[in-house]
């Protein structure tokens, strides 16, 4: 094997939550808001059925090749071809969508905290870590999170918390003022985020009881959903129709807090769920890459890849757009369509294969 | 052994890089700490003219004194630019440092600019990292320039000075404390028109009339008062509204926390009774039947007896606390009447009675909102106000002299 080391439930979960919160709290309540206004709140109780839903597919499909990813059972349901193909647009999904996630980490930073430090910087940073956190295995990068993950919910629990008296709950009415429409159209960008589950593609095998990966998927989602209502409430109570024009409204949030002239301008915790989990997040993705290219290629270990790599993402990540805009509209006009495909579609058409052909990846 | 070497070597190199710092860190005395800014038209066309109050961070602490007395540690820059961002940024060549604008509190805004376009000097609070929209938004008469030049009571950082009074003024009902941010969710609604605080210069002893000619000839000394409102349709400035006038919207608002009303006694109208305000809730509903639009404000006001000019009224007998219940609830409405009335002149919804009703009817809204400026100033307005004394101080009757 690739990989020696197993996670356990609860830190598969945690990974999970860690690969779609950090940017999801942060972009989607304004996206979102443009689409459906003070009911915003509603879209994100049904996009978390459609990550549910698209989590018990991946689940499903995982769970019938226990001790494989999807790189290597692909070419079992599909051809050998075939196979390696979809294996590939995996690789490929799995590097461009991080290229996003990276650049994103360095924009906040740099449009919010330090405007005169190059994006280069923060990237290198960030890559660096991540680099070494994958080449000593999924493991550890699992036992880390463990310890980031409640310092940043505990963290966004606090800002929440805190904007309390800052909130307006007249803000979130007229309810349906629009009619069901907008609500609907608004699920479609954070279903990109919600989908990111598709990551268990490649973790699967690596708990260990990868019979309960449903059930982990769907602790990992519910849990998210929660947290973005959370932060979707408190950010249209506090800025109402502003939401639609910030670009991180948790963060002008977090600046907004104001507690007995005591507690204010609360940003750099802020700063901290950002860098902890977007790191996380980062690293996730970039293992998937990692392992999968060393599956597809039948190495014996990932571990010369993960420079080069790394290298790849952080230039594609910094040339493939030439402003902030251009990325945000990328994120919202290009990436639903192709994304949310192969993150759920392409894995329930493989369900529907495996089942019709009744393959099973029982034996080693 | 040459890895081990190495490895060292780069782990007692690695504190170098990563432990010295920020990229742009600026140490505390290069920065100019911004406490408030102002902005007016330049003379030149088409400009800004910016000023800043600059807090001295080491006089914060020593306690000096400057010539006049007050308190004082900050110094005030001016200059011009094209735009808000670019007068700050020239400023840099009068102060020496880069300004740091995160601890400002207020924005002081000119008349004239207000009156032109005041989206000038809110954009970049939106923007920029630094500045927090949290700050206090007030309007000067007169130039912005004159108001953060002028010492502010105790304070030593005059801004923080005339944001502690605006909060303060607030509570008591004499001007609104406006944020940045309430201001530009205002402009965003398509009804309600922004408010934010009024501020002028007043000569010290002006009001009083005690200035003597002679003393003091090449400059009065003047004081900054807080108080008032002034009105806005989008990003123009069209009117002000007076300290009556502000109370009456912040009664709407649902602003007041204290304050006091003063009523001419019951029988003896030369006399005064005086009430504190201690607690105060407002509810606008609005109302449809068949097509007509009314709006009622409710209004329930709970306050003390806080003094009597003797002797005007024994509240021991039965029935006088409700007349002078009656009569404080009818001062209450003829502030809300006025703020109404002049809302009206206006023609704009300070109080938001249009967003009220975008609520209760989301259906009609979208007929209403389109005409809302031609049915604001015929709307009907009802008050039902409900004011409460509860309780009378520590007596009962003043002293009654013998007679």
């Amino acid at each position: 094997m690739l990989e020696d080391g197993k996670i356990s439930g609860r830190q598969a979960a945690f990974l999970i939550i860690s690969t779609i919160l950090p940017t999801s709290i942060m972009l989607l309540p304004g996206i979102i808001y443009q689409e459906a206004a003070q009911d915003s709140w509603m879209s994100i109780i049904l996009v978390t059925f459609f990550g549910m839903a698209a989590g018990l597919v991946i689940a499903a499909l995982g769970m019938r090749f226990p001790d494989k990813t999807i790189v290597q059972y692909a070419g079992l349901l599909t051809g050998r071809v075939l196979g390696k193909a979809i294996g590939l647009l995996y690789i490929v999904f799995f590097i461009y969508i991080n290229t996003f996630v990276i650049r994103q980490f360095g924009e906040l930073l740099v449009t919010m905290f330090m405007p005169e430090t190059p994006l280069l910087v923060f990237l290198i940073g960030l890559m660096m870590a991540s680099a070494y956190s994958i080449r000593c295995g999924l493991e550890v990068l699992a036992r880390v999170n463990e310890i980031v993950l409640p310092v940043v919910l505990g963290l966004l629990l606090l800002i929440v918390l805190l904007i309390i008296p800052e909130m307006q709950a007249q803000k979130l009415t007229p309810v349906l003022e629009k009619g069901i429409v907008p609500v609907l159209r608004g699920i479609y960008y954070p279903a990109l985020f919600f989908a990111e589950t598709a990551v268990m593609l490649m973790i699967i095998p690596f708990l260990n009881r990868p019979r309960k990966a449903g059930g982990i998927i769907l602790k990992g989602i519910v849990t998210v959903g929660l947290f973005q209502l959370l932060t979707m409430l408190a950010t249209i109570m506090v800025f109402g129709p502003r939401t639609a024009r910030i670009q991180f409204p948790v963060l002008i949030l977090a600046r907004q807090i104001s507690i007995a002239e005591l507690i204010e301008r609360a940003e750099p915790f802020v700063m901290l769920i950002w860098v902890l989990g977007g790191f996380v997040k980062v690293a996730v993705f970039y293992y998937c890459a990692v392992l999968g290219t060393a599956q597809l290629l039948n190495l014996k270990d990932y571990k010369s890849l993960v420079l080069p790599t790394g290298v790849l993402l952080t230039v594609l990540s910094v040339l493939l757009w030439g402003d902030v805009l251009e990325l945000t509209r990328q994120i919202t006009k290009l990436l639903p369509p192709v994304f949310i495909p192969i993150e759920a579609g392409l894995p329930l058409l493989l369900l529907v294969l495996a089942r019709l052909r009744g393959n099973r990846g029982g034996g080693r | 052994m040459k890895r081990k070497t190495l490895t060292l070597i780069i782990s007692l190199a690695l504190p170098f890089f990563l432990a010295s710092g920020c990229w742009n860190k600026v140490e505390l005395d290069q920065r100019a700490i911004v406490a408030g800014f102002g902005l007016d038209k330049a003379r030149e066309e088409g400009r800004l003219k910016v000023t800043v109050q600059v807090a001295k961070p080491g006089e914060i602490k020593a306690g000096a004194k400057s010539e006049g007395g007050a308190p004082s540690a900050v110094t005030v820059f001016t200059g011009t630019g094209y735009t808000f961002f670019d007068g700050l940024r020239n400023l840099a060549m009068v102060t020496g440092k880069k300004l740091f604008l995160s601890e400002a509190k207020i924005l002081v805004v000119g008349e004239e600019l207000a009156r032109d376009d005041i989206g000038k000097a809110t954009d970049l609070y939106e923007r920029d990292a630094e500045p927090s929209t949290r700050n206090y938004l007030l309007i000067a008469r007169g130039e912005a320039e004159e108001v953060l030049e002028t010492e502010m009571g105790l304070e030593k950082i005059w801004a923080y000075g005339i944001g502690n009074t605006v909060k303060a003024m607030s509570a008591h009902g004499k001007a609104p404390a406006i944020e940045i941010a309430d201001f530009l969710e205002a402009v965003e609604s398509k009804t309600t028109a922004p408010v934010a605080t009024a501020v002028r210069l007043v000569s010290k002893g002006e009001e009083k009339g005690e200035i003597t000619a002679g003393e003091n000839k090449a400059r009065p000394p003047k004081e900054i008062k807080v108080s008032g409102a002034a009105v806005f349709r989008n990003y123009k400035m069209t009117g002000w509204l007076d300290e009556r006038e502000t109370r009456g919207l912040l009664w709407v608002t649902g602003k007041i926390k204290s304050g006091i009303i003063v009523v001419p006694a019951p029988g003896d109208d030369s006399r005064l009774v005086a009430f504190e305000i201690i607690r105060a809730k407002a509810d606008i509903k609005p109302e449809m039947k068949d097509g007509n639009l009314t709006i009622t404000v409710e209004v329930e006001e709970e306050g003390n007896l806080g003094e009597e000019q003797p002797d005007s009224v024994d509240v021991t007998v039965p029935g006088v606390l409700r007349e002078l219940e009656k009569r404080k609830k009818e001062a209450i409405e003829k502030e809300i009447l006025a703020a109404v009335s002049r809302s009206r002149e206006l023609n704009a919804d300070i109080f938001g009675f249009g967003e009220a009703v975008h609520r209760k009817y989301p259906g009609e809204w979208k007929q209403l909102e389109a005409g809302w400026d031609e049915i604001y100033p015929t709307l009907e307005v009802n008050l039902a106000v409900d004011a409460r004394i509860r309780r009378t101080g520590k007596i009962t009757k003043p002293a009654e002299p013998r007679s």
